[in-house]
C-alpha cells in the first residue's frame, strides 16, 4: 500500500469521498482483492485505534473522577473537624440549657406561696374568709377560691383578698390571672401587700416568659430592700448566670 | 499526558441525536457527559438489585465501550422509544446479570424495543477479533510517542492533516508522510507478532 492508497482509504471510511469517488472505490473493492485485503486491514487498524484510545479516555475519565472524589473529601477534612466541634458545642449547649431551663422553671413552680393568716372566728364574711385560708393552708386551692370569689365580688378592691386569690392563681398555674390581681395591689400604694406582690410578679412574669419585667421587679425589690430582698437577690444571681 | 476533561463541567443537557453524532466521533465533551450522566442510573438500578460496588463499575465500564461500539457498529440506532440511557442502563444489567450467572431478568421493556440484536447492515464494520485485538493493542502501545499521538488525533480525535500538521509545527506533506510511515510500521509490527 503506497500514501495515496493510504489517503483514499482514510478518506472513504470518514465520508470525505463525493459520490463519483465513492462509487469508483467500491467497485474496486469488489474487482480487485488485493486492494479489498489491505482495506479490510486498514478499517480494522481504524477501529482497533479508537477503540484502545476510548479505553484510554474512560480511564483517564474514572482516575479524574476519583481524584475530584478524593480531593472533595481532603477539602471537607478540616471543615469535618469544625463541623464536628460545632456539632458538640451546640449538643453541649444544649444538654446546658435543658438542664437549665427546666431547673429554672422548676424552682419557680416550687417558690414558696405566702403561708396564709391566722383565722378568726368573726362575721359571716370573715367565717367564710376562714375557711377558705384553711383551705390555701391544706393547699386546696380550689376551695379556697370557692370560698374567695364570692368574697371579691362584693370587695373587688380588697388587697388581702385579691392577695390570696393571686396566691391561689399561682398555686394552680394561672399565672395571668396572678399578674393581674397583683397589679391591682399595686395601685394600692398603701397596701400592706405591696412588697409580697412585687415578688410574686416576678415570679409570675418569669412563669409567663417575661424575663425584663421579671427583672425590673427584682432590682426594685433589692434597690428599696423591700420584703424578699434576700429571694429577690438569689433569683437574680440565678439569672444572670 | 495533559488532561482534556480539566475544562469547566458545561451544564448543557444533550439530545439522543447529539449523543449519538458525538460518539461516532469521539467528542471528548459527549464522551464525558455519557461518563457523568448514564452510570448513575446504571448504578442505583444495580444496587437495588443486589450488586456489589466492584461488579457494578466494572459492568458500567463494559456498557460504556459496549454502547461506543455497538453505536458505531449500527445495533443501537436512534429510537424514539427506547432513550440511549434507557439502552446503556439496559447493556449494563445484562453484563452484570451475565458475569454473575444469573438468571437474566425479565426488563420492563420489551425486546424489541431495545435495539440490542437489530444492527444496521449498512453500519456494520470491520472489527479485529478478541484475541487479534490483544496482539494489535500490545503493538500499539510500543510505538513511539509522537507516532501514537499522531494517529490518536487522526483515528480517534477526528483531527484533520492541516491541524495535526499544525499541532506538530510540520508542514501538511510532512505530516501525511509520517502518518503513512507509522501505519507502516504499526501493520509490519503486527503481523511480524502474528506470524
Amino acid at each position: 500500500m503506497d500514501a495515496s492508497q493510504n489517503e483514499i482509504m482514510d478518506a472513504y471510511l470518514q465520508g470525505h469521498l463525493s459520490q463519483e469517488e465513492r462509487r469508483a472505490f467500491e467497485e474496486r473493492l469488489e474487482q480487485d482483492l488485493e486492494f479489498r485485503n489491505t482495506f479490510e486491514w486498514h478499517q480494522k487498524m481504524s477501529n482497533a485505534i479508537q477503540e484502545i484510545e476510548f479505553r484510554q479516555t474512560l480511564a483517564q475519565l474514572q482516575s479524574s473522577s476519583q481524584q475530584k472524589k478524593e480531593a472533595k473529601i481532603r477539602s471537607w477534612k478540616p471543615l469535618l473537624g469544625i463541623a464536628a466541634a460545632v456539632v458538640f458545642l451546640i449538643g453541649f449547649f444544649w444538654v446546658i440549657y435543658l438542664n437549665q431551663e427546666p431547673s429554672l422553671q422548676k424552682q419557680l413552680a416550687q417558690v414558696e406561696l405566702d403561708p396564709g393568716l391566722p383565722t378568726l372566728l368573726g362575721t359571716s364574711q370573715e367565717v367564710a374568709f376562714g375557711e377558705g385560708m384553711n383551705a390555701y393552708k391544706l393547699q386546696d386551692f380550689e376551695m379556697a377560691k370557692t370560698y374567695w370569689s364570692p368574697l371579691l365580688i362584693a370587695q373587688p378592691a380588697n388587697d388581702t383578698l385579691l392577695f390570696y386569690l393571686a396566691q391561689v392563681d399561682l398555686g394552680t398555674g394561672q399565672n395571668k390571672a396572678a399578674q393581674e390581681k397583683l397589679e391591682q395591689i399595686k395601685a394600692q400604694k398603701e397596701s400592706l401587700f405591696l412588697e409580697k406582690a412585687n415578688w410574686y410578679l416576678a415570679i409570675a412574669a418569669l412563669r409567663l416568659e417575661e424575663p425584663t419585667t421579671a427583672i425590673e421587679l427584682l432590682q426594685q425589690i433589692v434597690d428599696q430592700e423591700e420584703e424578699k430582698r434576700e429571694e429577690a437577690l438569689e433569683l437574680l444571681d440565678y439569672l444572670q448566670e | 499526558m495533559t488532561n482534556i476533561f480539566s475544562f469547566t463541567r458545561s451544564k448543557k443537557k444533550y439530545s439522543d441525536q447529539e449523543l449519538y453524532q458525538g460518539l461516532l466521533v469521539n467528542k471528548a465533551e459527549i464522551i464525558e457527559y455519557l461518563y457523568r450522566e448514564f452510570p448513575p442510573l446504571a448504578r442505583a438500578l444495580l444496587l437495588r438489585q443486589g450488586g456489589k460496588e466492584e461488579e457494578i463499575e466494572d459492568a458500567i465500564q463494559e456498557g460504556m465501550i459496549a454502547l461506543w461500539k455497538n453505536t458505531r457498529q449500527g445495533k443501537y440506532q436512534l429510537n424514539e422509544k427506547a432513550k440511549m440511557s434507557t439502552y446503556f442502563v439496559e447493556i449494563c444489567k445484562r453484563r452484570w446479570a451475565e458475569k454473575n450467572r444469573k438468571k437474566k431478568k425479565q426488563s420492563s421493556m420489551s425486546i424489541d424495543e431495545i435495539p440490542l440484536l437489530s444492527p444496521n447492515p449498512n453500519a456494520l464494520e470491520l472489527w479485529l477479533k478478541k484475541e487479534e485485538m490483544e496482539k494489535f493493542e500490545t503493538v500499539y502501545q510500543q510505538l513511539n510517542e509522537r507516532c501514537r499521538q499522531m494517529l490518536r488525533r487522526f483515528y480517534y480525535e477526528k483531527e484533520n492533516m492541516k491541524q495535526i500538521a499544525l499541532a506538530f509545527t510540520i508542514t501538511e506533506a510532512t505530516a501525511r508522510n509520517q502518518k503513512y510511515r507509522c501505519i507502516q510500521s504499526l501493520k509490519k509490527a503486527y503481523q511480524s507478532k502474528n506470524h
